[in-house]
């Protein structure tokens, strides 16, 4: 990723989801996990555009896994975050942290 | 048996040229559905996919925009050089001849238009749009139907100004760029970016690539991969069906294909069928049917009386408000 590109809010959290999910990461269960901890119900077509705007940025990959009677017959495609990928997230985690840092009454997660 | 979801968003989603591209997304959708998600969570579903979709279907058709753009800007500044020269001239005489003229110049215009299509493609009547994201990264024929597409819009626009100058009446300026608007937006550039964006796979019947052999390899090649329990994995084709499945030489496989009076045709209509679920259609990986798979894709399939039934889920021996509330709404849970 270039220098000064900043992650947007909602990849941050597709790549955050990514990396608590691990390897059985796609479209369903990366759409519940955002849902579960942001408590916003969330377009799965909104998932896989900014999953697949990462990819283009060379911070996630993925593979077509196996398609189930369920799905229509349809594959599932895997997502992974990259190397790149993870230090992409530690920058914005330092970056948002020092911006929080020192204001008052948000420090703590405390409103 | 699955629920089936609202069959008019199933029907909008397989129109995207977004969701044809990415089967998973589809899949997904399907799956979270028959979870237990309601037909408005799937609707909610299919909107955000269609507007997310809509500005990259925009933006893979840049190219295609683009040549068309230019053979109308070659055919506007063409046509309005022959215009400030009073050319071509109206044709005078009574109202049969000018009748037969026109007659004459709709022919004339069809073949000029056409007959590169013919020469080129060996189609009369293609549809170049879709083979612009059927021709992925072949540059070379990317550029042969950009070049076909430039070609139709110059005719297009060039045979529109013919005919009103020799048959109708001199015009002014203003009415000749009025015109010019007029046809650019209603034969150029709505049915560019208009709603039809991905082709049907079918035409009566039909599959796509018997009609139109350059978009085959998007559309669907009839085969799906099924996988033995010995750990082999066959092809098995429509045509060479019965070969394919005794070659395999396995009885599983043999009893799921051909038990309990399963018919060859049956079975074509069922690979028709999993070859379009398993495939993404832009990228052509396919997937492997386990045989449990393949036996319940047979079921379906010998639920419907044809392959277009199966593909769009409706079921003729519902009543009929039945499947009006099957076409909004799915299945109830």
């Amino acid at each position: 990723m270039s220098r000064g590109a900043y992650l947007g809010e909602f990849e941050l959290m597709a790549l955050l989801a990514l990396m608590r999910l691990g390897e059985d990461a796609y479209g369903v269960p990366i759409c519940r996990e955002i849902e579960e901890r942001s408590g916003r119900e969330v377009a799965l077509g909104s998932v896989y555009a900014a999953l697949e705007r990462l990819e283009g940025k060379g911070l996630v990959t993925s593979r077509l896994g196996e398609s189930t009677a369920v799905r229509g017959g349809r594959a599932k495609r895997y997502f992974r975050i990259t190397a790149q990928g993870l230090r992409e997230v530690q920058q914005a985690q330092r970056a948002l942290v020092n911006l929080w840092r020192g204001l008052p009454g948000l420090e703590g997660g405390r409103a | 048996m699955f629920r089936r979801p609202p069959a008019l968003a199933v029907w909008l989603l397989d129109r995207i040229a977004y969701t044809r591209q990415n089967a998973a997304l589809a899949g997904d959708l399907l799956e979270e559905f028959r979870n237990g998600r309601s037909a408005g969570w799937y609707w909610r579903q299919t909107l955000a996919v269609i507007a997310n979709g809509f500005p990259r279907h925009v933006a893979s058709l840049a190219p295609y925009l683009l040549a068309v753009s230019a053979g109308y800007a070659v055919q506007f500044s063409l046509s309005y050089a022959l215009w400030s020269l009073g050319f071509p001239r109206e044709v005078t005489g009574s109202g049969w001849a000018k009748a037969g003229f026109w007659v004459l110049m709709q022919v004339a215009g069809s073949v000029a238009a056409a007959a590169p299509m013919r020469w080129r493609l060996g189609q009369w009547i293609v549809r170049l749009r879709p083979m612009v994201c059927a021709a992925g990264g072949d540059r070379r024929k990317s550029a042969t139907i950009l070049a076909l597409a430039c070609y139709e819009s110059f005719s297009f626009g060039f045979w529109s100004y013919c005919i009103c100058a020799v048959v109708f009446w001199r015009f002014s300026q203003a009415e000749f760029l009025k015109y010019q608007s007029i046809w650019f937006v209603l034969w150029v550039f709505a049915p560019a970016v208009g709603p039809a964006l991905a082709v049907p796979a079918t035409r009566a019947g039909k599959p796509v690539e018997h009609l139109d052999p350059w978009l085959a390899i998007p559309q669907c090649e009839p085969d799906i991969a099924v996988a033995l329990p010995d750990g082999r994995a066959i092809r098995l084709v429509r045509d060479r069906l019965a070969e394919s499945i005794f070659a395999a030489a396995s009885p599983e496989l043999i009893h799921v294909a051909f038990g309990r009076g399963k018919s060859l045709d049956l079975l074509r209509r069922a690979i028709w069928l999993g070859g379009h679920r398993s495939r993404s259609y832009i990228q052509g990986r396919a997937e492997s049917f386990t045989l449990a798979e393949l036996g319940t894709l047979i079921e379906e399939t010998a639920r419907t009386k044809s392959v277009i039934e199966a593909w769009y889920g409706t079921n003729q021996r519902e009543g009929f408000w039945q499947r009006v509330g099957v076409w909004f709404c799915g299945d109830s849970p």
